[in-house]
């Protein structure tokens, strides 16, 4: 966590940072006079100081001010656009960057990013409390360690491409991160990793608390998790058994997520490999797949075999009618007509191209719209 | 006969969505948890029908969603509570809706996360951003005016 400490007049220039960037690892603090401002810096030595003033005279006047009190704290600063001709002299007096508002608020994410950056090249790499093998330490076990020893860190845990945090403040666990999952989820999930490795280090603990919940009824959900998911995998075949989408299935008639999900079977694949690619919620995998086994969605490899032979036999039988079809079918024009565009231009490649339940608005009554206006607008 | 304007309204937290309606009566039909509703009296001719939803994406809210989302003229969203939840929720609404969504955004300091609105959501061009304030009693019929309008010149 990095302290900035904002000057600026007004308290809504502070908010650009305060309310925009708090995922951040920054701490914010305001002041709207240099005066108040410069007893508390020499106490809290922040990382950097903002100087915000759109008025370069008073800005110049400011800095004029901070160097005559030698804090050694760099500082930036923020003026307006029209000011951008003459601020060669915030260049000549020690600013480490100057810059004009209004910005965009990604550029400025850039921006402060690379500063937390620079901060923390310039204190060289974190310490690392602990390292290791999941193998040996599962993510229970390291909660437990961390819980009894009192310990402020970053738990990271890796297991091929996935990769997750965990903070710790004083043994509690205070937020976790894994694939845009919700904390405590991202818990669980992580939780039941058995291979891969673990990286505790300590220094960079975001201290915004996200989960509510004490580190015991977090390993009991993780529990929950884990049983639950063992039991699946009893239900279902063995990991290494190859399984594959049936090849009767309609790809095209399944939702979304769903044809993502049994494409990745489409060649055969087992449970294993799915596992270690699947980056979200296993038992909610697992527990489609039980599904789709129940559907004939999946199948074991000798019953797709025998799809197949009886798919190709099919095919092989309806050759013989299209040809049949072809010797007496009417030629079709070259050139369509107007009305036979007209009436298949829902073929259109962009209309197939569209999820199938795609629910499309129809809304049409734009008159009741304008009706309703009028009046909320007249009991204004 | 009453002429209603029905609007589908998804909330993270229908306790947020309580003090978000709280001049009006929001009516819990049979005790479903995800689902609430209020109606705003304009005129004696002239009623709007709010649907209030948990954007959870459980089978009951789905299908409700189905009902609601293409009839309406456009949704709104609170933007409250957790902002991966809203991520999500729109990552899934996308894909299946393509009615205008209008983020109801209350004036700074909030602690929502706009990062995700403002590059992915409003990247559609049917979808508003409508900064409100939360102290003003009269914000509701203030939204309503801004979203038809700009439902309206979009359509114009």
């Amino acid at each position: 966590m990095k302290d900035i400490y904002v000057i600026s007049p007004r308290e809504e220039q502070f908010n650009l940072f305060y309310a925009n960037f708090r995922h951040l690892p920054i701490h914010f603090s305001w002041s709207n006079d240099l005066g108040s401002a410069l007893k508390y810096l020499e106490l809290e030595q922040p990382s950097f100081v903002f100087l915000v003033n759109e008025d370069l005279k008073i800005l110049l006047e400011w800095i004029e001010r901070y160097q005559n009190f030698n804090l050694d704290i760099p500082f930036l600063c923020f003026t307006s656009f029209s000011c951008r001709m003459d601020c060669n002299d915030l260049w000549k007096n020690g600013a480490i960057d100057v810059i004009f508002l209004p910005i965009n608020k990604k550029e400025l994410e850039y921006i402060l990013s690379a500063l937390v950056r620079s901060v923390e090249i310039q204190k060289g790499p974190e310490i690392d409390l602990a390292e290791g093998r999941l193998d040996d330490f599962n993510l229970i076990h390291l909660i437990q360690t961390f819980e009894t020893g009192k310990k402020s860190a970053v738990l990271v845990l890796e297991d091929g491409i996935k990769k997750g945090e965990i903070e710790f403040n004083n043994g509690a666990i205070v937020n976790a991160s894994y694939s845009n999952r919700d904390p405590l989820e991202a818990i669980t999930i992580m939780s039941a990793w058995r291979q891969g490795t673990f990286r505790a280090r300590q220094g960079s603990v975001g201290h915004k608390k996200r989960i509510e919940l004490a580190n015991q009824q977090i390993i009991m959900e993780c529990l929950n998790y884990i049983s639950s998911q063992e039991k699946l995998l009893n239900q279902l075949p063995a990991t290494d058994e190859v399984l594959y989408a049936s090849p009767s299935l309609n790809f095209e008639e399944l939702s979304p997520r769903d044809r993502n999900q049994l494409l990745a079977f489409k060649d055969g694949n087992n449970l294993k490999e799915i596992s270690q690619m699947f980056t979200g919620n296993l038992n909610q995998l697992l527990k489609k797949i039980e599904s789709w086994l129940d559907k004939n969605w999946l199948v074991k490899r000798e019953d797709y075999e025998a799809l197949k032979k009886k798919l190709s036999e099919e095919v092989e039988v309806s050759g013989l009618k299209k040809v049949m079809q072809k010797m007496f079918k009417k030629d079709k024009p070259e050139n369509e007509s107007e009305e036979f565009r007209a009436r298949y231009s829902f073929l259109d490649k962009a209309d197939l191209a569209q999820p199938v339940q795609m629910r499309h608005n129809e809304f049409k009554n734009y008159q009741q719209l304008k009706a309703f206006l009028e009046v909320l607008e007249e009991t204004q | 006969m009453i002429e209603l304007l029905e609007i589908p309204v998804f909330t993270t937290d229908l306790t947020y969505a309580e003090k978000f309606f709280n001049e009006y009566d929001l009516h819990n039909p049979e005790g479903n948890n995800d689902y609430r509703y209020c109606i705003m009296e304009i005129n004696r001719d002239k009623n709007v029908l709010f649907h209030v939803l948990n954007l959870k994406e459980n089978m009951v809210n789905v299908r409700l969603f189905d009902r609601l989302v293409p009839r309406a003229p456009f949704c709104m969203i609170l933007l409250e509570g957790e902002t991966f939840l809203v991520n999500n929720f729109y990552e899934f609404y996308k894909e299946k809706y393509d009615s205008a969504l209008m983020c109801l955004a209350p004036q700074p300091p909030n602690d929502f996360d706009l990062t995700y609105v403002n590059n992915v959501i409003l990247a559609e061009e049917a979808n508003r951003i409508v900064p409100f304030e939360p102290a003003d009693s009269d914000r509701h019929k203030k939204i309503l005016i801004d979203v038809l309008h700009q439902v309206l010149d979009k359509e114009d």
